[in-house]
């Protein structure tokens, strides 16, 4: 009975902690989607918790980790040690999902935006739209089917720092 | 730059399909169509919006022939990942799933020209821009003139006051691809570019007014309050005609009416 104790307390820990580490993820990553809507209020929750996420999810990982070694220590069939091991993949991959920027696997950023003169622009069409952008005498052209994938260009135009978005 | 400080953005999410970027150095999420801060740090915040034309590239390139074009990536042309020539017709097709969906006379996914000035906010469907080929109307208390090139796609607008006085344009020429505009007080003609190039009012030119080309849902979410010209319906519906049956060739047709035989006219003498 002592060892039973012991051993749900322990459990039950692990269990939430893996639980608030994957729901911290998963509640931005599921809301915040194309093709849905979005409530403002809502909206600002899931920013808040992705930009924790990172954190919490690294906490959550470790304790989970540590919980799990205490809980294998207690158990006696190593079925159920394994399983204490096993439960720790969820926290693992909302861990390293928390620090990636999913968005950017299907649109890659453009790191830096390179040009060339309009008359060699053999790539765009005549009828191609171009978002066209002229400072301090310097103009240049950003044709919408390729800002259309990257969405952000952070760019220096007629030594202007600005950010092109489509 | 923000409050004197250069920020450097990535795409981040997306909100009621407008698309979501966050800054490296605070963390702060920016919404992309309004420019500002919608979380973190830079809440409240708003980024100075740069004026910008959507031109075709032939439009573009005949006013700026020494301009530069951004390059492709080889990748990402190996992938085939770019937008393809007919994208808009794929976008037109979209499902609009946003949390105020916008109503009103148009479409959602309706491309219109969006424009605001102080405080007031007024939308043009595209089409009917292009139509026109001159749009006269007025923003708050400002003379908007929004003229289209003859390209069929591009648009611009214009404070259409010059030295003075309210203008209003109309396209010049029968050729409706001209893009030669004529103003009806002094007939001087503008370019595409807003200068009078002929006329008494030679080398004027009229002050630009930006606009935002946008979708319909997008464009009402963030301007609850705009108004937007309606779309023109005939005032009255034509008659659905019932359709003439075409005969079978097994129909027998009604016999052709006898040609009454032309009166011989007798005179008197004739009868004589």
């Amino acid at each position: 009975m002592i060892r039973h104790r012991r051993i749900w307390p322990l459990g039950v820990a692990l269990l939430v902690t893996i639980a608030v580490g994957v729901a911290v993820i998963a509640f931005p990553t599921f809301y915040i989607m194309p093709f849905k809507p979005q409530k403002a209020w809502v909206m600002a929750l899931a920013l808040q918790a992705r930009a924790v996420a990172p954190l919490v999810t690294t906490i959550a990982a470790v304790l989970s980790a540590a919980l799990a070694i205490l809980l294998a220590m207690r158990l006696r069939r190593w079925w159920s040690r394994a399983a204490a091991i096993v439960v720790l993949a969820p926290i693992g991959l909302a861990t390293w999902f928390a620090h990636q920027n999913h968005f950017e696997w299907m649109f890659n950023p453009l790191a830096s935006p390179r040009y060339v003169a309009a008359d060699k622009a053999k790539f765009v069409k005549a009828d191609d739209v171009v978002m066209a952008v002229e400072i301090a005498g310097e103009a240049v052209a950003y044709p919408i089917r390729q800002i259309g994938y990257h969405h952000v260009i952070n760019d220096v135009i007629g030594r202007k720092p600005i950010v092109a978005t489509y | 730059m923000v409050d004197g400080r250069r920020l450097t953005f990535r795409l981040a999410g997306i909100n009621n399909q407008n698309f979501v970027m966050r800054d490296e150095q605070t963390g702060s999420w920016w919404q992309q169509v309004s420019g500002r801060a919608i979380e973190g740090p830079m809440k409240g915040k708003r980024l100075d919006p740069v004026s910008h034309d959507q031109l075709t590239f032939d439009t573009w390139r005949a006013e700026r022939p020494k301009g530069r074009v951004l390059m492709q990536e080889k990748a990402i042309v190996d992938r085939d990942e770019y937008e393809p020539s007919d994208w808009e017709d794929h976008v037109e097709k979209y499902p609009v799933r946003v949390a105020n969906p916008p109503g009103g006379p148009i479409t959602p996914r309706t491309l219109v020209v969006g424009i605001t000035l102080k405080g007031k906010s007024k939308a043009w469907p595209h089409a009917s821009v292009v139509a026109s080929g001159a749009t006269v109307d007025q923003v708050a208390d400002v003379p908007v003139l929004i003229v289209a090139a003859p390209d069929g796609r591009s648009v611009r607008a214009f404070d259409r006051r010059a030295r003075g006085q309210v203008l209003s344009f109309i396209r010049a020429g029968r050729d409706l691809k001209s893009s030669m505009l004529l103003d009806l007080e002094t007939m001087s003609e503008w370019d595409f570019t807003g200068k009078a190039v002929a006329g008494d009012l030679a080398g004027a030119q009229l002050p630009r007014v930006e606009i935002l080309l946008d979708y319909w849902f997008d464009w009402k979410n963030y301007h609850r309050d705009t108004e937007v010209l309606k779309p023109w319906t005939p005032a009255v519906k034509k008659k659905k005609l019932t359709p003439i049956p075409k005969p079978t060739d097994d129909a027998k047709l009604p016999p052709e009416p006898k040609k009454a035989e032309p009166k011989k006219s007798e005179s008197k003498a004739d009868r004589r």
